[in-house]
């Protein structure tokens, strides 16, 4: 076991920490300080706990204690966010029904952990819970290599972080829309928004948080009501004072994205750091537990004689609630509604998130759901997506189809034509959310007309 | 890395092979965009055209290992089995598979909740071969199955279905489809092996740097065309099988290296393809070779076993249409009744060894590599062979059905089974219902003498009475004719007495007539005088009541004349006012 190279602790106590170094026993005070000490003095980079290798680099005061009390993956991120909704019904439930004895670390057994992290998977809005799901599963992949489980968990940290950001971003900037629409005087000139809708890449993790801020303090300053509760979205001094909680723990996870993974591949300690970050991220977008993701698949005009008008819609909710039956319905109601929306809602609040979170599947009248959330604009022709379900980018281009008459000559040609029309709206709806918020009058253009032309003339 | 022979011969490519799996981007994108868009995919084509290497290669690489658990289905002995034991396997203990014999699935929904959360990934049924379950499985395991995918599509967790099928079995899904609407909506059809996908991939096995065998670059053209005419042979398409080309790739690195154990490196040149020549039917050829061989190993351990009894040790484990069918060393055993169970088990390590068998996973079952090789081992098969597997079928299909709802087999099914029923090895439910089927068949023989007895009887009987009744209506007949006769004469009697009666009442009428006329005429005159007196009475009765006397004596005369003239109203009202003047 002994190797020059490596220190193993033998034994973590409430005030020490037993280590082995060269075979020989040595006990130190329980102090990242005293470790650190230890380490430089022996000049040995690695420290083993439990058959886990950790870079004395990696460890911090952050993440020190999940080193030494050896959690397994998600065991943080799960209790953690149990604690935060015990109020929820299945949560209480969860917590009442442990045995006595694993009640203070049911979050190391195998069993309740699981049932856990089912339980959050379904609390949070789709989006965030989806995201969860890869989280719990790297985490619990038994056969995975430890690097690939390491580089996998890390990643998928900040690929929630970021889809958390951007999903309130949307719902910040799909209200000032609406906002400044009624009330051209509100001031939206700023860097942050500009980047969003202009940049031909997408944003960074910081680059998103700064623009979350900017939002919030647009807001602020023309006294506009948020898309979120108050009482959901909690105190919003957390987000802007650079020194909060949630600031580091973004602050830690921006950094660790920036790290060259070409020189220095990622350790356990980082994953414990991604993880206790990302931790105190979701608790402070707890009101994500609140809301729900609802897709717009159809909807049909039925107007008879003497009777008025109504909408038939068919709608898609995408996170598993108590209502099961409720997961696809159909509604008949009197009052119009915007065609292929995506609502981010609850009781009270609804907004409509497209043109920068779409259904795909909807838009191209196809069975289930697909995601894509916006990353960039793809030059002056397009919009470049992120889907959230295969991982992958996907460019919706402007085709400048023609809405007037025309003559169709097969039902696979009107499919075709009507899909082209709904993913040129999506872009006509970014251009106008653009213009009215930056006061530009920018348009779009078609990169393949013609050819496009001639795509149809062949159908 | 250490160089690898990256051919799978007719074994399909798993996930770990995706570095050597070429030549199917397009259907491999084309099956990833339509799993987004569907519950329920169906991916169809030939036998031989690589759906499985598709499935498990070609779309799992093109997920992460976080968003993929695929739960591979064969049917095995019984689908919904085969099912019910992928799930409890993949449920983190949470259910433990028990064999039942009439299989139905018990809990579905907790069972793919439990799956999901074992490892929190969005989970695959995949259902490879699917055309098993009707060409083996029965009415009762097809109405099964339907009703377990309902069940499934309409679960909380995110599942999906993916059923690969052969072409031409798609007819059967008619039922199917009734059930699930949705089946046939998002269908791939695999397309065979085009000379442009030869060329994939071949070019991708050069470019790959650990294949051990490459091919001449300044000659790739022809090689690759020359490999897709012979595979080709005389017929007029464009595409070629999958497991041919395998076999044909297999064939020249033989060829070149003379290494069987596949670690040699191999260099492929026209020259090398040309002493192949045309190698016709492969598959055929490669199976003829291997049996010889695999006679002659067997021969040096138990004594002469012709090629026959390698062929023979091989039907089983194709169906009667000519499609592979899993099947266990026992059950082998089982229908080979005339072959030592010992030599049955070393010819399927044989098998196993030369790549024309392999061991199915989980079940201990074993199976052809490919469908192709199937219609070589049944094109072999004697008539009698043939006879057995149907009386096999037979058996299998009637006794397959719950005893409720069972039918006896006929006579004539009888009749054809029995001959057989010693060449091959049945159930004892199998031989029970045999043994019940024929005394059905002796208890209905006796019931039909019996009641064909009855019938005699029954006939004589009625025979009997209509002989009686037949005398009864004779003798009736006879009483009627002399009756008839009797009757005739006094007829013809009454008919003479009526003649005279008829002169006689003619004399009485005629007699009558000239009284009549003599009556009236002395009336007539009895009347003239009558009236005449009246007359003169009435003037004499008049007289006298004028003289207010009442005149008695006439008033009698005259009622003795009205009383001659009853209807005369005339005397009648002369009367009454000749008394009406009377003080």
């Amino acid at each position: 076991m002994e190797n020059n190279d490596n220190v193993f602790i033998k034994e973590v106590n409430n005030d020490t920490i037993t280590l082995i170094i060269n075979g020989e026993e040595q006990t130190i005070n329980y102090r990242l300080s005293d470790l650190q000490k230890l380490m430089k003095h022996e000049n040995v980079t690695n420290i083993t706990y439990e058959n886990k290798v950790y870079n004395i680099g990696h460890i911090n005061e952050a993440n020190f204690g999940v080193v030494t009390s050896n959690k397994v993956f998600n065991a943080i991120l799960t209790k953690e966010l149990i604690i935060l909704f015990k109020e929820h019904k299945k949560v209480e439930s969860f917590l009442n029904c442990l045995p006595p004895e694993d009640q203070d670390d049911w979050e190391s057994k195998r069993q309740p952990l699981k049932e856990a992290q089912g339980i959050l998977e379904e609390s949070f809005v789709w989006p965030i819970g989806w995201q969860l799901r890869r989280l719990f599963s790297i985490g619990n992949d038994k056969d995975k290599k430890i690097e690939t489980k390491i580089d996998e968990y890390i990643n998928h940290c900040f690929s929630t972080y970021r889809i958390a950001l951007q999903l309130i971003n949307y719902l910040f900037v799909s209200k000032l829309w609406d906002d400044k629409n009624r009330n051209r005087d509100i001031d939206t000139d700023k860097v942050a928004l500009k980047n969003f809708f202009c940049c031909n890449r997408p944003l960074k993790l910081i680059e998103l948080r700064r623009l979350f801020q900017t939002l919030l303090e647009i807001y602020r300053n023309n006294k506009l009501a948020y898309p979120i509760e108050e009482q959901d979205i909690g105190d919003i001094n957390e987000f802007t004072e650079p020194g909060s909680k949630f600031n580091l723990a973004c602050s830690e996870l921006e950094k660790l994205e920036g790290t060259d993974i070409g020189k220095e591949a990622y350790g356990l300690g980082q994953c414990h750091t991604a993880e206790i970050s990302l931790t105190n991220i979701l608790k402070k977008f707890n009101f994500f537990s609140c809301y729900q993701l609802v897709t717009l698949k159809r909807i049909e005009y039925e107007s008879t004689r003497n009777s008025p008008a109504r909408y038939i819609k068919d709608m898609n909710i995408l996170e598993k609630n108590e209502a099961k039956n409720l997961l696809r319905y159909l509604k008949y109601d009197n009052t119009p509604t915007q065609t292929y929306s995506v609502f981010f809602r609850n009781k009270n609040k609804s907004i409509n998130l497209l043109p920068f979170l779409l259904d795909y599947n909807a838009l191209t009248n196809e069975f289930d759901s697909q995601i894509f959330l916006y990353e960039c604009m793809q030059e002056e022709s397009g919009l470049r997506y992120f889907s959230l379900q295969s991982e992958n980018e996907k460019t919706i281009s402007y085709n400048a189809i023609s809405t007037g008459s025309m003559e169709i000559k097969s039902e696979e040609q009107k499919d075709e034509v009507q899909r082209n029309i709904r993913l040129d709206i999506v872009v006509k709806q970014f251009e106008d959310a653009m213009n009215t918020l930056l006061g530009t009058s920018f348009n779009f253009k078609s990169k393949e007309s013609d050819l496009y032309a001639d795509n149809l003339s062949n159908l | 890395m250490q160089k690898i022979y990256p051919f799978k011969f007719l074994n399909s490519y798993q996930r770990e092979d995706k570095d050597f799996f070429f030549g199917r981007t397009e259907e491999v994108e084309a099956l990833y965009q339509m799993i987004f868009q569907t519950q329920i995919l169906l991916v169809y084509g030939t036998s031989g055209t690589g759906k499985t290497s598709l499935i498990q290669c070609g779309l799992a690489n093109k997920f992460n290992s976080y968003d993929w658990l695929a739960l591979y289905i064969r049917r095995g002995s019984n689908l919904i089995s085969s099912l019910d034991k992928a799930l409890c396997d993949a449920s983190d203990d949470k259910f433990i598979y028990t064999e039942q014999k009439d299989p139905v699935i018990k809990e579905i929904t907790a069972k793919i909740e439990a799956v999901y959360k074992s490892s929190f990934k969005p989970v695959y049924l995949i259902f490879d071969q699917f055309e098993e379950l009707y060409v083996l499985g029965n009415k009762t395991e097809q109405y099964s199955f339907s009703t377990a995918i309902k069940e499934i599509l309409s679960v909380d967790q995110p599942v999906k279905i993916i059923l690969s099928i052969r072409e031409e079995y798609l007819g059967y899904l008619f039922e199917l489809e009734k059930e699930i609407p949705q089946l046939l909506r998002k269908k791939l059809r695999i397309e065979p092996m085009s000379l442009e996908k030869v060329i994939h991939v071949i070019k991708g096995i050069n470019n790959f740097q650990y294949s051990n065998i490459k091919f001449k670059t300044d000659e790739l053209e022809n090689i690759t065309q020359g490999i897709f005419n012979r595979i080709k042979g005389n017929k007029k398409t464009l595409f070629i099988e999958l497991p041919y080309l395998q076999v044909f790739f297999d064939k020249l690195y033989f060829e070149t290296t003379k290494d069987s154990s596949h670690v040699t490196e191999a260099l492929i040149t026209t020259e090398v393809l040309n002493r192949i020549g045309d190698i016709g039917d492969v598959l055929r050829n490669f199976l003829e070779e291997q049996v010889t061989c695999i006679s002659r190993d067997l021969s040096l351990k138990h004594g002469n076993i012709p090629p026959e009894t390698v062929w023979k040790i091989l039907s089983p484990f194709c169906t009667l249409e000519g499609t592979k069918e899993p099947i266990s060393k026992q059950e082998l055993a089982d229908r080979l009744p005339g072959i030592d169970k010992k030599l049955v088990d070393d010819a399927v390590e044989l098998f196993v060894n030369s790549r024309i068998v392999n061991c199915a996973e989980n079940e201990n079952l074993y199976e052809l590599a490919h469908d192709s090789l199937a219609l070589s081992i049944a094109a072999k098969r004697s008539d009698e062979e043939i006879a057995i597997l149907e009386v096999r079928r037979l058996i299998k299909s009637q006794v397959s059905v719950k005893n409720e709802a069972r039918e006896f087999f006929t006579e004539k099914q009888l009749l054809f089974i029995e001959p057989y029923l010693e060449k091959f090895k049945t159930g004892e439910e199998e031989l029970a219902w045999i043994a019940k089927s024929r005394n059905f068949i002796e208890v209905q023989k006796q019931l039909e003498i019996k009641k064909h007895r009855e019938e005699l009887i029954k006939t004589k009987k009625r025979l009997r009475t209509t002989y009686s009744l037949l005398i009864c209506a004779l003798i009736a007949l006879v009483i009627a004719g002399y009756f008839w006769l009797d009757s005739n004469a006094q007829r013809l009697r009454a008919k003479k007495a009526e003649g005279l009666a008829m002169i006689q009442k003619d004399s009485a009428v005629a007699a009558r007539e000239v009284a009549d006329s003599a009556f009236k005429k002395v009336n007539e005159k009895i009347a003239i005088i009558g009236r005449k007196d009246f007359d003169d009475l009435t003037e004499r009765a008049e007289r006298i009541t004028n003289a207010n006397g009442c005149p008695e004596d006439i008033l009698r005369q005259m009622d003795s004349i009205m009383a001659i003239h009853p209807d005369s109203l005339v005397m009648k009202q002369v009367i009454q006012s000749i008394k009406a003047k009377c003080p």
